[in-house]
């Protein structure tokens, strides 16, 4: 990473760490151009790849941020500087949708809307297409998930929809930030864990001497590991998609992102439950940071499908390359995606 | 700034310029070479022994690829060979005879061992003619390898070999263990430990079969009785053998071998639910698809290390763990979803592999050290103790 970027990545824990309220931390987030990571350095944004883009989306989760910092970083790459000028790069997308198109207009409602209430563009699958609607328009519900992040549904009425090329479904898109912020919830629960076993006396020592606890922790740590190793994979898969687009879809990344979603999806079990378990009563209080960490787990392992929504659609696609090639089909991808990284 | 807790720092493989050709070549290799006549075969494959196969293979040069090619190597990068390995395994190949001295004992041999030694050896191991066995285990040495009380007593010429090696796979094929021996009388623990190459035909070596559970015979017990061995048959330096084994053990663990033992069960049972199957087994297959592109992310991200320098020793017990739960969890998991009416005695490959698999599952997290060993050097790199 250029030094450039390793600059985000620092500005970025300035602000995540620095504990501002969502809609404060969100306009600071913006200022420093987060969102532009992607963007070619001539464009305004950091050239960033989309390795970075994990980190950076994955630094949020460390540090329990539940901006949609993913779908601006992504809206931002595919929409280019037009997303900054346009929307202030406040890009969002919606979970899901009810209502009708009809000659190009909307009239219907967007649900599950990260920070709805202060996005621009959100961006939403209806009737089978993408398309992009300006917020000035919608009437805001707010809402929030459990985690008290904001969670807003938007109501529309025959609000001009523009259509929006994506290389996979808006779905998938939406899960990638999911894995990144689950990447890094995961590892920042695990640190206050470790932090905690190594402090806390019980028998007259640390409960991490203990090897029921440490046992614990490692399979804790390997759930973590394995949601960063998938997430990073899934984002150059991403990646190459939209370095392969140029207009047209060649590299649909659904098959590794519905994976690397799967396994973060299941990875939360283990995560959350160890780090409770590990912490006591301390852990199941209020003031303690660690509901921060798993009430945030809890709601992205939900968000944008669920294990069985991932787990069905997988299958299914595992299912049609069939025994005889699903192996020539994994290692075809991994290539041609590890190519284009190259 | 806390941005260090990350256990698995993860590192993109870059393939080799010619992975795709490399690929197909390989393929094409192994479809011309394996034997199909029994499923069980192409399960666990690297604990299936095939001397047709492992000559071919050795003349093809996909055995020591790394291997400097002053011994015969191929001299070829580990991305190359890591892209070989993971096909053979896919393909359910049977590399059982030269794995060991592929894996470890030709690498340790260039790393630690003398001139003589690497001449006498590597050209063998790389034609697929030299096989190895590992002597670490002993009756009672097991997880706490420490424990070894083999010993070795310096005699004029050479040294004098006394003890028993335990579960020793390979040894009833191989004609070289790199054994972990006790070189120091009275030492205790880690020190005054050393590695020797013993050619099995030595006299006073004797090679017991222990029959496992299944009825295959792939271990042995191995008794050595006043067997004398000269000097260059010690491996490195005197009295390092403790780290020696480390460094040993390392290259036993970060391989796909890992986490690949139960594929062919995998790829059976979704060629057996076909193209279009009902949900609750697109689920199935759908979360062991997704464990499996991730565990192969990790495999090849522990190799990106080893192929720049690093020691991947965490990473390779991270993948290692993860992996052997896997190939447990792929048996229990297809078990638990075939259909009713599948007869787990049948014909099928499915349950031909099943049933072979279900019963020597429990002994992937055994091999090359337990799940709770494992965990331990986990919770070490936390740095919890
Ligand atoms: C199929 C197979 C092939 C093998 N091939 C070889 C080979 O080629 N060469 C070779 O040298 N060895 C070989 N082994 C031996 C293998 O390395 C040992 O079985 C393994 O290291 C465990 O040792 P053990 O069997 O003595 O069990 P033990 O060490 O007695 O362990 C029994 C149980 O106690 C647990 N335990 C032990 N110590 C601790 C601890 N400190 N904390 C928590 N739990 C603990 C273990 O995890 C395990 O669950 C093979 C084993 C198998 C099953």
């Amino acid at each position: 990473m250029s030094t450039e970027r390793q600059m985000v990545l620092d500005t970025a824990e300035r602000i995540f760490a620095g504990g501002a309220t969502p809609e404060t931390m969100w306009q600071q987030v913006i200022e420093a151009g987060l969102p532009a990571l992607l963007l070619p350095e001539a464009d305004g944004g950091f050239g960033g790849d989309w390795g970075d883009a994990f980190s950076l989306i994955r630094l949020a989760g460390y540090h329990a941020v539940g901006l949609p910092l993913g779908e601006a970083i992504i809206g931002v790459a595919l929409f280019g500087s037009e997303a900054i000028s346009a929307f202030d790069s406040r890009v969002v997308f919606a979970e899901s949708a009810s209502g009708t198109l009809d000659g190009g207009n909307f009239t219907g409602i967007l649900h599950g809307v990260a920070s709805g209430r202060t996005a621009r563009l959100v961006l939403a699958s209806i009737a089978g297409q993408t398309v992009g609607l300006d917020i000035s328009g919608a009437i805001v519900t707010p809402g929030e998930t459990l985690a008290g992040d904001p969670c807003d549904s938007l109501e529309f009425r025959a609000a001009p929809a523009s259509l929006c090329p994506v290389p996979t479904s808006l779905f998938a898109l939406g899960a990638l930030p999911r894995i990144a912020q689950i990447a890094g919830a995961m590892d920042g629960a695990l640190a206050l864990a470790i932090g905690h076993a190594n402090e806390r006396q019980q028998f007259g020592k640390p409960i991490g001497k203990l090897q029921a606890v440490q046992q614990n922790l490692a399979v804790m740590a390997e759930a973590a590991a394995a949601v960063n190793c998938a997430g990073q994979a899934a984002f150059q898969a991403a990646g190459q998609a939209l370095v392969s687009t140029g207009g047209a879809v060649k590299f649909d990344p659904e098959f590794e992102i519905a994976a690397a979603k799967l396994r973060a999806n299941i990875a939360v079990d283990a995560g959350t439950a160890i780090a409770h378990q590990v912490h006591g009563g301390i852990g199941f209080t209020q003031d303690y940071a660690l509901h921060r960490f798993t009430r945030r787990l809890y709601v992205w392992r939900a968000e944008f499908g669920n294990e069985r929504f991932w787990a069905e659609r997988l299958g299914v696609l595992t299912a049609v390359q069939g025994g005889d090639k699903l192996w020539a089909y994994l290692t075809a991808r991994s290539d041609l995606v590890a190519m284009g990284a190259a | 700034m806390h941005m260090t807790v990350q256990t698995f720092s993860v590192e993109t493989l870059t393939p080799p310029p010619d992975a795709t050709a490399l690929r197909n070549q390989v393929r094409a290799f192994i479809t011309a070479n394996i034997k199909r006549d029994d499923p069980r075969r192409l399960v666990n494959s690297w604990a299936v022994p095939d001397h047709d196969f492992t000559r071919a293979l050795g003349e093809a040069g996909y055995i020591g690829m790394v291997l400097p090619t002053e011994y015969g190597g191929g001299g070829r990068s580990q991305t190359e060979r890591y892209v070989v390995l993971e096909e053979l395994l896919a393909a359910g190949a049977p590399v059982g005879l030269h794995w060991i001295a592929d894996r470890q004992t030709g690498p340790l041999l260039l790393k630690y061992g003398t001139e003589t030694q690497r001449k006498r050896y590597l050209p063998g191991i790389v034609q697929g003619k030299i096989f190895a066995c590992i002597g670490l285990s002993e009756p009672g040495a097991g997880s706490d390898l420490s424990a070894v009380r083999m010993r070795a007593d310096k005699v004029p010429g050479g040294w004098r070999l006394n003890g028993q090696k335990l579960w020793t796979t390979n040894a009833h094929h191989a004609h070289l263990m790199l054994a972990l021996v006790r070189s120091e009388r009275g030492s205790e623990r880690h020190a005054g430990l050393s590695q020797y190459l013993i050619e099995l035909a030595t006299p006073g070596i004797t090679i017991r079969p222990i029959i496992d559970l299944a009825g295959g015979h792939d271990f042995n017990e191995v008794f050595f009785e006043d067997v004398f061995v000269d000097e260059d048959a010690l491996v490195g330096t005197e009295g390092q053998g403790w780290a020696q084994a480390t460094a040993e053990l390392t290259l036993e663990r970060a391989g796909p071998e890992r986490y690949i033992s139960s594929l062919g069960v995998l790829l059976e049972f979704i060629r057996m639910a076909g193209p279009a199957p009902d949900a609750a087994t697109a689920s199935v297959i759908g979360k062991l698809t997704a464990e499996l592109w991730t565990l192969r992310q990790m495999s090849m991200s522990v190799l990106a290390k080893l192929a720049s320098g690093e020691d991947p020793a965490l990473e390779a017990t991270i993948v290692k763990d993860l992996g052997n739960l896997y190939e447990q969890e792929v048996v229990r998991a297809i078990q638990a979803a075939t259909p009713s009416g599948f007869d787990l005695m049948g014909d099928s490959a499915c349950a031909k592999m099943l049933s072979l698999l279900v019963q020597v599952a429990p002994s992937f997290s055994l091999r090359g050290g337990t799940r709770e060993i494992l965990r331990g050097i986990v919770a070490k790199g936390l740095g919890l103790r």
